[in-house]
């Protein structure tokens, strides 16, 4: 006796559909092997902060004054982000085009006081381990932003072509995605750098 | 090589899969790992913070770090412990769906049919094997000087 | 068909790989003809057997490179190679086999393999598939670029500063090295995303993740693996390309740390070893049990034991800094999961050995590769646990006995795994089979010259003999032991030579294969040889691990379905799948061949040329360039249901 297994008759949905969309994986996989970056990235901060003899660190507490704003700066420009994912499968256009556009702006916001933030500090890329550390590491994140930004750019003049709606949505859902892993690593980069050092963690020669 | 008959319902690999949560398959499979990588890091962090923390390595931890060993203790204690009770979860699991699939013969170690109790099976292994992993460097405390 | 159908009822159809329906896949899924359409081709069969030539052609350029040293090494005081030329050769030695022959050769077999062995018709993302291709074969060139500038990489493949450093090294050799491997890392990184979401999302029904052939764990694994590793050695090349050309301190003292290069280098550098090996082992697994007729002993263990290994494998990169000085419980740690890790590996060692045991082997070519394999797989172990012991490896580091142990795990656990598994997908690859008397002077050349030339090594090591010196006084006690290995690394290039001509023979003069040479079990031999472009005209679906044995086996009630299926034509069509349980969820749609990755490729190995020589316009221009094909890549299409119609 024996059993021939039968295929599945169900209708099945065609093409790029939300969390099945062969991108949505692939940037979920993106996103995991980022964020392994910044790993070894904030490792390498760490690896410096806890040497004994360090004597680049600056001697002063890090300033919150532009760092502490940006960081809600970007956080809200997560939040428009994700109503325009909201407003593509509600089929709302200017959802989708506020929430896209205004999330870029408000990206845009962030690159040109974190650009501030570098000019404000004293020293530079190559002064000393501290700086190549901070540069580096804030750049790495600055030149994710800036793809970050691209990808909104593209999805918000697309959104205003009409191209998404609710069987639509996953270029958008992608595009959010990135956006957010941006954010987030923004916030652990923020942590080692802008709070540890109030929290104890060596500062100063 | 006529089949008998064909199924009509939709065939489905893991008839079990509703008797059990999810999260009580995939969290034994994944937590001893998280558990067993987070001690590592952690105990060669401080280990090595506490014994070299300048030009030259010292015989002892640095002053005001004896409680070290003691921590050290705890962080192996807690990997052990998450991985023998991930062990546990996925063996109750295991219970739970050890007839899954067995109407196709050869047992399941050999086979691995029945995704439900595979992957319990899995989870049994990967909590013993990381708590095991972790125990040597328990042991390892005991018989090895810190720095 | 419409270009708004958004939901469809999969048609059945009968498999017949003669009928209308596949004239109509083979018109979709073809590669066009001409010299253009050859360079635009996304069938993963087409880029499969790139990466496999490609990685051949390295391989057999790193092997010359070794046996021009070999010869200065013969004997004692020998001048045919100054100090620094010696200095590049072995560095591009090491970096070749490593990074351009181990891994892209195991990628090119997964990348063939991958989508037959799993019931789909090419990778999730073939146009990255083909992007992938280029900017390897391009990272490739331009190491070799360098090496024709006479300026290739000199500190070796692990490359440690501070030697690495500008002061010590001050030409662009190690820049070369240094964007190359960013270069590859692109490369890799992306292709192991691929086959993550292929492995994950594009597996025929029923063909629920226990019911994945081993080959897949593998690739899947490695990938994984992959993902977390391979920003570690980025980022340290990317941190050492600044310190040398941009004054930054990372690694430079003061300020700097040397040995933050050697984390960074060994956390990727471990779990790489096992990437190299895990995919090897996997073909292991899959094609021996073939060719002693019974199903793999243990499928369940090794599996995880797999899994394991890579896993077990990231805890493990201080064994290759134990010299360095680090406290004595932070070594211990490292060395019990050294020794540790063993019982994984041994698990699919007894698995291979029971199944030899408990079958009836047959004992051609492949079987042979696949023994001597287990062979070679057993000293490297044993050396690799001796070395994993803290005592041992401060009397052992940096001499011979390193080399030893570092071939036998490299030649032995993957380039013999590969040799194996070409005897036994050749027939799948081209429809006709390679030759078994060429093939048993293929290995026997092999084998007794492997052994004879790395063995010894093992011996000059232990008499102090230290690694990468470029000649050594006589009187030492090495001298006779060095002109044997020489000797027996010609002998095994010879075996090497041999499979070349096999293979140009087999392509010629071959036996037809016909679909099922081997009589084996899995998804890609239920196709004709070679594999149409569309792979299967109709998707079958799974009630087990071993589709064509089933009759056989007998285990159990359930039959797969392979005679009648999905044909999915209404355009370039594949199956998604849910990742545990494979129950379709989806029809995804595939893009058509595309000259895109083969320009954005070019366009990204022309910015790291601009690199190299700071013209900051060449690098600027091609980033502009870049975006915008990237922009034409990605732009939403109706075909693909990315946007309204």
């Amino acid at each position: 006796m024996s059993t021939v297994v039968a295929v599945s008759r169900r209708s099945l949905p065609v093409g790029s559909v939300g969390s099945h969309a062969i991108g949505w994986w692939g940037m979920i996989c993106a996103v995991l092997t980022e964020g392994a970056l910044f790993g070894y990235l904030l490792f390498s901060y760490f690896y410096f902060a806890v040497q004994p003899r360090q004597i680049a660190f600056p001697p002063e507490l890090p300033s919150l004054w532009l760092a502490a704003p940006n960081t809600v700066i970007l956080l809200v420009s997560s939040v428009a982000v994700w109503q325009a994912e909201r407003g593509a499968r509600r089929d709302s256009w200017l959802r989708q085009v506020v929430g896209l556009g205004s999330g870029f702006v408000l990206g845009v916001i962030f690159v040109g006081v974190q650009l501030l933030e570098w000019q404000s500090r004293p020293f530079g890329l190559s002064s000393n381990a501290y700086g190549s550390l901070f540069f580096t590491v804030t750049g790495f994140h600055m030149a994710h932003v800036v793809l970050g930004l691209l990808i909104l750019l593209a999805l918000t003049v697309w959104s205003a072509l009409g191209y998404f709606g609710p069987r639509h949505s996953a270029p958008i859902s992608i595009g959010a995605i990135y956006w957010h892993f941006v954010d987030a690593i923004w916030l652990a980069v923020f942590f080692s750098f802008y709070i540890t050092p109030y929290l104890g963690l060596r500062h100063g020669p | 090589m006529a089949p008998d008959a064909i199924a009509t319902a939709d065939f489905h690999p893991a008839p079990h899969r509703k008797r059990v949560r999810l999260l009580a398959l995939i969290f034994p499979i994944l937590a001893p790992s998280f558990a067993w990588s987070a001690h590592l890091v952690v105990n060669f962090a401080l280990s090595s913070h506490a014994c070299y923390p300048d030009g030259v390595p010292l015989r002892s931890p640095a002053s005001g770090l004896g409680w070290l060993w003691s921590l050290l203790l705890i962080i192996d204690l807690a990997g052990i412990i998450i991985g023998l009770v991930s062990a546990l979860i996925a063996w109750r699991t295991y219970r739970l769906t050890a007839q899954e699939m067995a109407e196709t013969g050869p047992p399941l170690a050999e086979i691995g049919e029945g995704r439900t109790r595979f992957l319990a099976l899995w989870g049994v292994l990967i909590g013993v094997g990381f708590s095991a992993a972790t125990f040597f460097d328990f042991v390892g405390l005991w018989v090895l000087p810190l720095c | 068909m419409t270009t708004t159908e958004l939901d469809r009822v999969p048609e059945l159809a009968p498999r017949d790989y003669a009928s209308p329906l596949a004239s109509k896949l083979e018109r979709l899924w073809a590669t066009k003809p001409g010299l253009i359409g050859w360079l635009a081709s996304v069938d993963h069969k087409e880029i499969g057997l790139r990466y496999i030539v490609t990685a051949f052609v390295f391989l057999l350029v790193g092997g010359v490179e070794a046996l021009i040293f070999r010869i200065q090494l013969a004997w004692p005081n020998q001048h045919l190679l100054t100090p620094s030329q010696y200095d590049q050769l072995f560095s591009m030695h090491g970096a070749t086999m490593i990074l351009w022959y181990a891994f892209p050769v195991l990628t090119g077999f997964s990348v063939y393999l991958q989508p037959l062995v799993l019931g789909t018709r090419d990778m999730a993302m073939p146009r990255l598939n083909a992007f992938t291709y280029w900017v390897y074969l391009f990272s490739g060139l331009y190491l070799y670029v360098g090496l024709a500038l006479g300026s290739a990489p000199n500190a070796g493949w692990f490359n440690y500063v501070p030697y690495a450093s500008r002061p010590y090294n001050p030409g662009l050799n190690i820049d070369f090295y240094a964007l190359a491997n960013i270069l590859l890392g692109v490369s890799t990184t992306l292709g192991s995303l691929n086959f993550v979401v292929t492995i994950l999302h594009q597996r025929a029904p029923g063909m629920s993740i226990n019911r994945m052939p081993i080959l897949s764990w593998g690739t899947l694994t490695i990938s994984v693996g992959n993902l977390f590793a391979m920003p570690s050695v980025t980022l340290a090349f990317f941190l050492l390309w600044l310190d040398r050309q941009f004054g930054t301190h990372f690694y430079s003292p003061p300020s700097g740390q040397p040995l933050l290069w050697q984390h960074l280098f060994w956390m990727w550098g471990h779990p790489w070893v096992y990437v190299i090996v895990l995919p090897a082992l996997s073909m292991v697994s899959e094609a021996l049990p073939v060719l002693c007729r019974r199903p793999l002993v243990g499928y369940t263990a090794v599996a995880l034991a797999t899994v394991l290994t890579m896993v077990l494998g990231f805890g493990v990169w201080l064994h290759h800094m134990f010299a360095t000085g680090l406290p004595n419980i932070a070594l211990a740690f490292f060395s019990a999961v050294s020794l540790f890790i063993v019982i994984p590996s041994a698990v699919s060692n007894f698995a291979w050995l029971a199944t030899i045991w408990t079958g009836r082997p047959i004992f051609n070519t492949a079987f042979l590769f696949f023994v001597g394999f287990i062979i070679v797989f057993v000293i490297g172990g044993v050396s690799g646990f001796m070395t994993g012991s803290v005592p041992a490896d401060w009397q052992l580091t940096d001499t011979y006995f390193v080399v030893a142990h570092l071939h036998y795990v490299l030649i032995g656990w993957n380039l013999f795994a590969v040799m194996g598994a070409s005897y036994f997908w050749f027939p799948k690859m081209f429809g006709r089979m390679l030759d078994e008397r060429l093939g048993r002077w293929n290995f026997w050349l092999m084998f007794i010259g492997f052994n004879v030339g790395f063995f010894p090594m093992h011996i000059t090591g232990l008499l102090g003999m230290p690694r990468r010196i470029y000649t050594y006084p006589d009187g030492m006690g090495w001298d006779t032991l060095n002109l044997i290995i020489t000797i027996g690394s010609y002998i095994m290039a010879a075996g090497m030579l041999l499979f070349v001509v096999n293979v140009f023979y087999g392509l010629k003069r071959g036996v037809i294969a016909g679909p099922n040479p081997w009589d084996a079990a899995t998804l890609e031999w239920s196709t004709p040889s070679p594999p149409p472009p569309y792979n299967f005209v109709v998707i079958p679906t799974l009630a087990s691990r071993t589709p064509l044995w089933e009759e056989r086996l007998n285990e159990g009630p359930y039959r797969s379905q392979l005679s009648e299926g999905t044909p999915l034509d209404h355009g370039k069509e594949v199956l998604g799948t849910s990742s545990l349980d494979a129950q379709p969820n989806v029809i995804l749609r595939m893009p058509e061949d595309s000259i895109v990755p083969l320009l954005l490729a070019l366009v990204l190995t022309l910015l790291f040329a601009g690199l190299i020589v700071k013209a900051w316009w060449l690098v600027i221009a091609c980033l502009a360039v870049g975006l915008a094909l990237q922009l034409a890549w990605l732009w939403p299409r109706v075909e693909l249901r990315e946007r309204r119609p």
